[in-house]
Order: structure tokens, then C-alpha cells, then sequence
């Protein structure tokens, strides 16, 4: 056993050039693979990010300094778009400050925070269960607080506006949302402007998006929706990834394969002798294998080894990596086995090389 | 040697040519695209120069009415330190800074109208006074950035004003656009005003190679080259393993002159297999992955068929002075 990892590393000594050669080889494919690996995990993520879009916020920009002023049918168009799918909101500082927790006045289709906020006509206030209050005093009025379940709130990436477990949604629709934005705005005109940049729309409620855009740029002055010429509607997969680097990496590979059979070849053949002569002072087939396994074996530790110490693998690159190395290590251990038992060495008694 | 022998280490020259010229590929599109975006335009833009010094003005290039969903930014040559902005889609608004109602604004449809000379000033100094703030070419400060911010990119501009208040327009125009039709008609426009489209400034293959400010990835890509040292060594095994017939040659009293026709067999076979190497190439520049030029492409090949004859004549060299000092190797 000691004796055949000996004899497998003084082959390594023997054939120091393809040895290097492979190692350097075997680095450089493998770090192409980790290349694939990462344009893959790229492009999962912007795939999930781009498909799981709930929600289309805007960035507004204002064109003028003031002439703020709105009429009423402004705020009548602002109330279709949020009937449905679509809501604006307005933090309280004075309410909040009172009850001493964040409340939000939503107005519109509440379903887009937490799908408890059933959109109705009229005025509802809502908190999430994690809160014990049971009503709250609006403008003299007392409204009962209905219950929402803290789980089951929507979660969002970009903002956690919504996610504080002391918060209380009032929310408007139909007439009281209309009346309400009215009675806000009409001191100060800069609220209806604010509320109209705060819309959130459901994204694929692709309709009432152009509408609110529509509604935006030509009807509201003095406002305009930020542009993107880049904007990523539906997701692609990264052609760079299929034309270059999977060919780069089938090429690779090809080189790979049949360099590996060649030198495989030329060191058997070297080696016919050897092993002859090996096998002759009674060693057993495992014990040549053994010997072929440290040099081959040795190639795709050292070379693993290196990838790790320059510190090629990561979380993402490592499915790439281990796949690849798992590949190469089965591959080339199941052909060594074949091919050795395929060359009858019994049948070389005589020592030469023919 | 038989030729169907010598086809396999051809065919793994091919492999390598096509691998080795990929990857320099890879480094080369880096070098060509690494100064690629101005003004953090995205990859339609197209930037265009006039050589003459024809007057060009606002008005004969741009229709404020139709012409929306573009971006067009001038500069006058290369050490102006204002650049004119013509922004209906908004894209370039409010980026480096904070905005504010009643405070701050972005240049609006009337300002392109009215050619009100309202712009932008680009400064680190965060006590300028808006208000009181006026130079020759703004009137209305609207807001300011820091030197960060994308308007300037080249690094020593002043003021971003409205190109509709500018006299005449730059020599330089770089624009963006979100709709091709649109951003079609102005460039036909501009170029019937004189000026040209310039296309990426190509770097050459060597000069790309050679250029020692690598990243990561282009390092890979060139430290791929050891595929010629993995080649010097299959080449000197597979004729390791055919040495047996340059023995049998060498004992039937052969020379190494004319044992020299396998190498020649050897290149000839190799120039054949440039030829997919070859088709090879110009697919993948029609994929977009590739810049090389023809003559850059050709001295690959020839560098390629060079290198890889070298090492197979001293691996042939090597097996044929190990089979001439070795006893050992008899033929029963």
C-alpha cells in the first residue's frame, strides 16, 4: 500500500512537465467553469427579481418651483386609478404622534400592503394582531380597529415602510378617499402632489399603469415621471453566457479529453515495462491502480486545492466547481480501471515494450 | 507515421486555436468596451462629432414635439466645461443630489420652449447659493451635484445648461434613446448637418494583450495560453507513443531528413484546420463576442501554426534522440 503511494509519486517526479501542464490546465478551465457558474447565478437572480416585480413605484420630478395647484378633478382622476390595484399613502405625523405608533393613511386598494385590507367604500382602520388597540378617535369620529394577521403581511424588497408591527392603516376609498385628499390639500397644495408621487400600482396591472403615467405627465403640471431607456420588462437569458462561455468551456473541455488520452496512452506504454515487472514480484491489479490514482488523483487535489487558496470558490461558484470536479474525478478514475484491465499486462511476461 | 495518427494531435491544435482564440477575444471586447459609456449612456448610444465648423443650432437638429424618449448631451471639444443637456425623458435628473418641492426642479418642456437659460451646477462645495448664483449661460440654478455625479464624466465639467439656450451646439453629441425611430431622425439630421457617427475606438489584439491593467477575469483569459504548454506535451506523447516507427524508421536506416515529412504533414494538416478555425471566428464576431479584424485574426493563426509546429518539431526532436540513445528499444 505505502510502497504503490511511493512508487505513484516518484511517476509524479518522473512526469513533473505533464504534470504541471495539467494542473495549470485543469485551473484554468475550472476557473471558466466558476465564470459560467457566476453568469448563471447572475442571471437567476435578476430573473427572480424581475418576475417576483409585485409592485410599480415611480420616481417623480418636479419641472417647477411652485404654481402648485390642483383642481378637483385632478383628484376625482387620482381616485380611479386607485379604485383597484392601486393605492397612495401618507404618513400622519400628527396622528402618529398622538397614539404614539406609525399611522398611515392609505389611500385606494389596501390588498397591496396585506390582503386582510379588504378595498371598500368608505373609511376602515386596520392594525395588525401584534397591536392591542381596539379603536382610535379620527377627527372626532371613533372608528373599531379590525385585526390583521402580522404573518401575513406582503413583504417588499426596497422599503419596510409597512412592516412595523405597531402600525395602523386608515383606509380611504371611493367618496371618503376623495372628500379626505381634498380637505388635506386644499391649505396645502403641496400634499396632493406629494400623494400623487407616493402611488404604488400592482405590475401587472399594466393599464392602469399608462393610465397613471398618462394622468402624470399631461395633467398634473409641473410634475414628470422619471424615464429609464433600459427598463427590463420581461427577463432574457444572458447570451453571453450561451454563445462564449458554454462553447469556451465545451472547447475547453474537448482539449481537455483528448489530451488526457494521450498522455493516459503514452504513460502506460512508458510504463509497460514497469508494471510488468511489478506485477511479476506479485502485485495485484488494485495495486497499479493505485499508482495511476496518485498521479491522476494528485493533479485534481493539487489543483482543487489552489482554486480554493486563491479563493475562486464561493457560495455561488461552488455547485459549478464541485459538479465539475465530481465529473473529471469519476470520469477519469472509471476510464483508468477500464483501460488498465483492458491491457492484459499478464500476458507481457517477457519485460519488453512492444 | 500514418496520417490518420496525426490527425488526432491536428484536431486537438484545432481545439486549441479555437479556445486560445476565444479567450483573447474576451480580453480584447474588455479593452474596446472598457471606456465605452459616456455619461453612463447604456449600450445604444451613439455618439457623434462634426469636423466642420459649420453652426449648428438647437432648432434645426430638434423637434420639442416629437422628439421625446431620447437623451442628447453636446460638448464643445475636449476641455469645454459646460455641456448642454436636452432631456425629455428625464433620465439624467436629480442623480447625486437631493431634491425638493418648491426647492429644486429639473429642466421641463417649457424650458426647451422658452430656452430659458435655466442649468445645473457641478460642484463639491455645498455652500453655493442657488438663488443668488448666475453666470453667463444660467440664469436659474435649479440644483447641484457633486463631481461624482454621471454629467461628469470627463471630469472637468462646470455647469450642464440647457441645450436649448445654447447658441449653437457642440461638436461633440452623444445621445441615448428608448426609441430607435426617434433617435433615427436626429442622427440622419445631424449628419446632414456634418457631422459623423463614431463607432467604438478599436484596440488591437496585441495592444490589448499587452496593456498590463488586466482585471481579474482578463487575467484568466490570458494566463489560458498555458493551453500551448498542455499542447508541447501532448504532442511529445503522442509521438512517444508512435516512437516504435521512428525506430523501425532509424534501424531501416532512415535520417532525420527524411523522417522530416512528418512534420511537414504535420503543418500542412494544421493550416487545413485554421479553416474552421477560421468560420469559427467570424461567427462568433457575428455574435457580437468577437472584435478581432481580419489581419489581427490572421496573425493569430499564423503565430498559432508557428507555435504549435515549434513544439511539435521539439517534442519530434526529443522522442528521436531518446530512440536513438536507448538500446533498450528493439524491434522482435
Amino acid at each position: 500500500m505505502y510502497a504503490n503511494l511511493k512508487l505513484g509519486f516518484r511517476d509524479i517526479w518522473k512526469h513533473k512537465f505533464s504534470f504541471l501542464a495539467c494542473i495549470a490546465f485543469l485551473l484554468i478551465f475550472n476557473m471558466i467553469v466558476i465564470m459560467s457558474t457566476m453568469t448563471i447565478y447572475i442571471d437567476q437572480i435578476s430573473k427572480s427579481l424581475i418576475e417576483s416585480k409585485q409592485v410599480e413605484t415611480f420616481d417623480l420630478i418636479y419641472t417647477q418651483y411652485e404654481d402648485f395647484s390642483y383642481k378637483r378633478e385632478d383628484i376625482l382622476n387620482l381616485a380611479r386609478i386607485n379604485s383597484q390595484d392601486a393605492f397612495t399613502y401618507w404618513f400622519s405625523s400628527s396622528l402618529s404622534n398622538y397614539y404614539a405608533r406609525p399611522i398611515y393613511l392609505i389611500f385606494g386598494d389596501g390588498s397591496l400592503i396585506h390582503p386582510g385590507i379588504i378595498n371598500q367604500e368608505e373609511i376602515a382602520v386596520y392594525a395588525f394582531d401584534t397591536s392591542n388597540i381596539s379603536h382610535i378617535d379620527i377627527l372626532d369620529v371613533n372608528y373599531s380597529i379590525q385585526q390583521i394577521p402580522y404573518s401575513e403581511r406582503v413583504l417588499y424588497d426596497w422599503t419596510d415602510d409597512f412592516q412595523n408591527s405597531n402600525n395602523i392603516f386608515v383606509v380611504y376609498q371611493g367618496n371618503a378617499m376623495i372628500e379626505t385628499i381634498d380637505n388635506m390639500a386644499e391649505r396645502n397644495p403641496d400634499i396632493f402632489y406629494y400623494l400623487v408621487g407616493s402611488t404604488w400600482i400592482r405590475a401587472d396591472d399594466g393599464d392602469r399603469i399608462d393610465e397613471y403615467k398618462d394622468y402624470v405627465m399631461k395633467q398634473v403640471d409641473g410634475l414628470s415621471l422619471r424615464g429609464d431607456f433600459y427598463r427590463v420588462e420581461t427577463f432574457e437569458p444572458d447570451r453571453f453566457l450561451t454563445s462564449y462561455l458554454l462553447p469556451l468551456v465545451v472547447f475547453l473541455a474537448l482539449t481537455g479529453v483528448l489530451s488526457f488520452l494521450l498522455i493516459f496512452q503514452g504513460m502506460l506504454q512508458g510504463m509497460k515495462r514497469d508494471l510488468t515487472i511489478h506485477i511479476q514480484s506479485g502485485a495485484k491489479f488494485r495495486d497499479v491502480l493505485l499508482r495511476f490514482y496518485v498521479f491522476f488523483g494528485s493533479i485534481i487535489v493539487l489543483s482543487f486545492v489552489l482554486l480554493y487558496c486563491l479563493g475562486f470558490i464561493a457560495f455561488f461558484t461552488k455547485p459549478g466547481v464541485y459538479t465539475s470536479y465530481c465529473i473529471i474525478a469519476i470520469s477519469i478514475s472509471v476510464y483508468i480501471a477500464r483501460a488498465l484491465k483492458r491491457t492484459n499486462l499478464f500476458d507481457n511476461l517477457r519485460g519488453d515494450i512492444l | 507515421m500514418k496520417l490518420k495518427k496525426k490527425l488526432l494531435i491536428s484536431i486537438i491544435s484545432v481545439f486549441v486555436a479555437v479556445s486560445a482564440i476565444m479567450m483573447l477575444s474576451y480580453v480584447q471586447a474588455q479593452a474596446i468596451y472598457q471606456e465605452a459609456y459616456p455619461f453612463g449612456m447604456g449600450q445604444n448610444h451613439i455618439v457623434m462629432k462634426s469636423d466642420s465648423k459649420k453652426q449648428v443650432c438647437f432648432s434645426d437638429v430638434i423637434n420639442i414635439d416629437e422628439d421625446i424618449d431620447v437623451l442628447i448631451i453636446s460638448r464643445d471639444d475636449e476641455n469645454s466645461e459646460t455641456i448642454g443637456v436636452y432631456d425629455p425623458s428625464m433620465v439624467m435628473a436629480f442623480w447625486n443630489t437631493a431634491s425638493g418641492l418648491g426647492i429644486t426642479r429639473y429642466f421641463s418642456y417649457d424650458d426647451y420652449i422658452n430656452k430659458t437659460k435655466s442649468g445645473i451646477l457641478i460642484t463639491d462645495n455645498s455652500t453655493v447659493d442657488k438663488i443668488a448664483y448666475i453666470s453667463e449661460n444660467i440664469d436659474d440654478l435649479m440644483y447641484c451635484v457633486d463631481t461624482q455625479s454621471s454629467f461628469n464624466y470627463y471630469g472637468d465639467t462646470k455647469e450642464v445648461v440647457n441645450l436649448a439656450s445654447l447658441s449653437t451646439l457642440g461638436n461633440n453629441i452623444y445621445l441615448d434613446y428608448g426609441n430607435e425611430k426617434v433617435a433615427n431622425n436626429i442622427v440622419k439630421r445631424l449628419t446632414n448637418l456634418g457631422y459623423r457617427k463614431l463607432s467604438l475606438e478599436y484596440v488591437g489584439l496585441l495592444e490589448s494583450i499587452f496593456s498590463f491593467n488586466h482585471d481579474i477575469y482578463e487575467a484568466i483569459m490570458i494566463a489560458g495560453l498555458v493551453i500551448y504548454l498542455l499542447f508541447g506535451v501532448v504532442a511529445f506523447w503522442h509521438l512517444y507513443n508512435n516512437r516504435k516507427e521512428i525506430r523501425i524508421h532509424l534501424l531501416h536506416g532512415g535520417t532525420l531528413k527524411s523522417l522530416a515529412i512528418n512534420l511537414w504533414q504535420f503543418v500542412i494538416l494544421n493550416l487545413i484546420g485554421m479553416i474552421p478555425v477560421t468560420i469559427f471566428s467570424l461567427f462568433q464576431r457575428k455574435m457580437g463576442n468577437m472584435f478581432t479584424s481580419n489581419v489581427s485574426l490572421m496573425m493569430f493563426l499564423g503565430v498559432h501554426v508557428l507555435i504549435t509546429s515549434i513544439l511539435y518539431m521539439l517534442a519530434f526532436s526529443l522522442v528521436y534522440v531518446m530512440s536513438q540513445k536507448r538500446d533498450d528499444i528493439y524491434v522482435r
